[in-house]
């Protein structure tokens, strides 16, 4: 059904041209499930977007060939691809929250493959909508049909993405990260979601990730992709048992594993130094225009300590109130019934964006500077010898001091953001889903790191994530939380193995981290 | 329902507060009734008696609340320098500065919309270069200055209309119309220069949206994402801006309709202040921010049913 042999594709926005993708070749059979997976700039996204005609840059040029059903798409008219476009072919992307229209209704725009491919009359149309709304297994399709995006949940629009995607049976759903902005239980569904579809319509579905656990959940066949080129493909549990070339190996190797024989670490002779009792906090509704205005508990009496040097993780889905937690706890929400005790004025925070979180117009010396600029009575020269060494610590260059936000990696950016959250002199760091964004062998190296300062500084660390993997392999204590309540706490071991609370179950289940 | 009303409740506080500043700015500034009336040579005895007569030498919350009961029983009062009520003076003066105002509306919305639209389309192109640079010049020219010039070319130049030759709507509307479309349309100008600009930007800015590239994959010609999708994501910054600029085309009315020799209210009201005609001048002011309100509540409400993210507040 699908052919891609020798796909190149080059960039040509700088003076010197820039392959993105290299001989990559790919078939598809009706019905086939097939991953891509790679990290970010590994050309997996770009590959995908070619095949669904959505690279159509003037600055750029595509070679090799895309035969769907005999028709060659690279060398088609933009209006023959245009006539498969969300009829043949159709993608779902990462981004539920945007990638819908915010000003029209979710009726609307599951149906508008409909008018553009089909001449269906309005109430077939609205009768087809309805019927992929239900597919996608939204409840009450009839009033989402209604609906604005706004007013449905990440996991909600993502479904309405894939009713809109199916509406008119396509024969390939490209799915581009479709589960990386949900939370496991979310993802867990999306992913059963799709199996569904692929089983009972027959759609060929290309799942691309980073993440080649999901992968194996999902897919029977694997596509491994470095710097542009196809490192590895075949069956996908082959590729976990005997995994040929080195960087299968390493990204195999660099997703953390939850081994029961884990060492833990003893705290009992550790001095506490921070302890938070009874913190309880809420939103009001912005109250005023009409009187009375509906407040949100967000947290219900939270208590928990933490001891030099330990790593306590904070697990739980979006909404459940970690941020809100973490905002108390550094001080950027003051509005909160309870005690913070301990070292609560030396509190440090390493948000999830290493993007967004740095002053792009700004170099990193002058970022890194800022907290002590502050704080005052520091010579510019000490200073600027403590943001080298800082530097140093977070393991950048020297020259780093120099550089701008955009000039660095993602990875580079967060050893920023860490020495930033550090320059202050805490003894307690907020890392709030810190890795969350990174590609996994950056994120390993980043966990590394942590690691290191908390053994040489001592430092505390609490581990905000939903990534059950991670929060095993590195904290020392976890904490479930549940609706702004810790439903559980014990370590690792404890809640991974013995829990009691069955929401616990229900995360480890959902996220596959068992096995 | 309950939202409309608290809207009304709003703006009638808002014409209550802009009518006491109004009538305090004219306590406290300095000219005197009498004197512009009787002029700088009449006799101490004569002013005080005027102003006793006038009722000037009343405190000045008296003054007002006597000014606030009768205006909203719906009598604005004598003028001071005309020989009439101030409700017959302005009567047919403010259909007239409406009527200009509204027809510079609608230009800057029939001017603006389809350029921006092309210029956003073709970004990058000729024509797209063109707009963007004589928007850049259109833009900088006052409305009075714009005037002047479109009464040089089109007046004198061209001979399309006789400039000073005003005709009265109630003589002949069609006629009345004609004269103002050429004072509506240096009004219009500059500020459709600028609605052109923020439209072209946003709608490019829009286009870098995720909900584009979903358009796209389904099989969408730029056409149809750029009127489907981007449109209606793009125009509602827009409406804010025209509901500001709305305010500033009353302004710059009142400045037009002496450079085209238009009897509205912008003439009479820069008389009535330097004759310290305060009855005309707050009658005025009142219906002009009446007006201003009016016109914003209405793009509130307008924002309202376009967008609904703002439309799910309201309801809560």
């Amino acid at each position: 059904m699908l052919e891609i042999r020798d796909l190149n594709i080059e960039f040509h926005d700088h003076s010197v041209p820039e392959t993105v993708v290299y001989d990559f070749d790919l078939s598809m059979k009706e019905g086939d499930i097939v991953g891509i997976v790679g990290e970010s700039g590994s050309g997996k996204t770009m590959s995908a977007l070619a095949l669904c005609g959505l690279l159509a840059r003037h600055d750029m040029e595509k070679r090799g060939q895309i035969l769907f059903e005999g028709k060659e798409l690279l060398t088609c008219s933009r209006q023959e691809m245009r006539t498969l476009q969300g009829k043949e072919i159709s993608i779902i992307f990462q981004e539920p929250m945007t990638s819908l229209n915010p000003v029209k209704t979710i009726g609307w725009q599951v149906e508008e493959s409909l008018r553009l491919h089909t001449d269906l009359s309005k109430e077939e149309r609205r009768e087809r909508a309805l019927w992929a709304l239900r597919e996608a297994e939204l409840a009450e399709p009839e009033k989402v049909y209604e609906q604005y995006p706004h007013e449905l949940s990440g996991g909600m629009r993502q479904r309405v993405m894939i009713a809109a995607a199916i509406v008119c049976q396509p024969k390939i759903l490209v799915a581009d990260e479709p589960t990386t902005a949900l939370d496991v239980t979310i993802q867990a569904q999306i992913i059963q979601l799709l199996l569904k579809l692929n089983k009972e319509q027959k759609t060929a579905i290309l799942f691309i990730s980073h993440d080649l656990s999901l992968v194996r959940r999902l897919c029977r066949r694997v596509v491994v992709m470095q710097n542009g080129y196809i490192v590895e493909q075949g069956d996908v549990e082959e590729i976990f048992r005997s995994p040929r070339e080195k960087y299968t190996k390493r990204l195999i190797a660099s997703i953390p594993s939850c081994d029961r024989k884990k060492t833990e670490r003893d705290y009992s002779g550790a001095p506490e130094i921070f302890r938070a009792e009874n913190i309880a906090a809420g939103y009001s509704a912005s109250a005023g225009l009409f009187g009375k205005g509906g407040g949100k508990e967000v947290l219900k009496g939270i208590s928990f300590s933490m001891k030099k040097g330990e790593i306590l993780g904070l697990v739980g889905e979006s909404g459940c109130g970690k941020s809100t937690l973490a905002r108390i706890l550094v001080g950027l929400k003051k509005d909160y019934r309870g005690s913070l005790t301990g070292a609560a004025d030396k509190v440090g925070m390493v948000f999830q964006d290493p993007y967004g979180s740095l002053n792009p117009a700004k170099s990193v010396g002058w970022i890194l500077e800022e907290p002590l600029r502050l704080r005052g009575g520091i010579s510019g020269a000490d200073r600027r010898r403590l943001v080298l060494e800082m530097l140093q610590k977070v393991g950048l260059e020297e020259s780093i001091a120099g550089r701008y936000p955009r000039q660095l990696s993602g990875g580079q950016r967060q050893r920023v953001c860490i020495g930033l959250a550090l320059m202050s002199g805490p003894e307690v760091l907020v890392a709030d889903e810190a890795v969350s964004a990174l590609d996994v062998t950056i994120q390993a190296q980043i966990l590394k790191l942590l690691l290191k300062l908390r053994d040489e500084m001592g430092l505390a660390i609490l581990f905000i994530s939903h990534d059950l993997r991670v929060v095993y392999q590195i904290c020392d204590r976890v904490m479930i939380m549940q609706n702004g309540e810790i439903v559980e706490e014990g370590t690792p071991r404890k809640i991974y193995f013995e829990h009691s609370h069955p929401y616990t179950a229900q995360l480890l289940e959902a996220s596959g981290v068992l096995g | 329902m309950k939202y409309v009303g608290k809207k009304i409740l709003t703006m009638l506080l808002t014409l209550l507060l802009v009518s006491f500043l109004v009538f305090l700015c004219f306590t406290v500034i300095p000219g005197d009734p009498a004197v512009a009336k009787l002029g700088t040579e009449a006799s101490p005895e004569a002013l005080a008696a005027l102003r006793e007569e006038m009722g000037l030498n009343r405190p000045f919350m008296v003054r007002y609340m006597d000014w606030l009961l009768s205006f909203m029983r719906g009598n604005l009062g004598e003028s001071y320098s005309y020989e009439s009520s101030v409700g017959e003076l302005l009567g047919d003066k403010v259909p007239i500065t409406i009527t200009m105002s509204l027809m510079s509306m609608l230009m800057i919305v029939v001017i603006s919309i389809p350029l921006g639209l092309y210029t956003a389309h073709h970004e990058g192109g000729i024509l797209d270069k063109v707009i963007y640079a004589a928007g850049q010049v259109i833009m900088a020219v006052p409305a009075f200055f714009a005037g002047i010039l479109i009464t040089l070319l089109f007046g004198i130049i061209l001979k399309l209309f006789t400039p000073g030759g005003y005709v009265s709507y109630s003589k002949d509307f069609g006629a009345f119309l004609a004269y103002m479309f050429f004072p509506s349309l240096a009004i219009a100008l500059p500020k459709s220069a600028m609605t052109v600009k923020l439209l072209r930007s946003g709608m490019i800015e829009e286009k870098k949206q995720d909900y584009v590239r979903t358009a796209y994959s389904r099989g969408n010609n730029t056409k149809g994402v750029l009127y489907k999708h981007v449109l209606k994501n793009a125009l509602l910054p827009i409406i804010t801006f025209l509901g500001m600029t709305f305010t500033d085309i009353i302004a710059g009315s009142i400045v037009v309709e002496q450079v085209f020799g238009i009897p509205g209210i912008g003439r009479i009201l820069l008389t009535s202040i330097s004759r310290r005609d305060y009855p005309v001048v707050m009658a005025v002011i009142v219906c002009l921010a009446a007006v201003v309100i009016v016109v914003s509540t209405l793009v509130d409400l307008l924002y309202q049913r376009l967008d609904p993210r703002i439309r799910l507040e309201v309801r809560k």
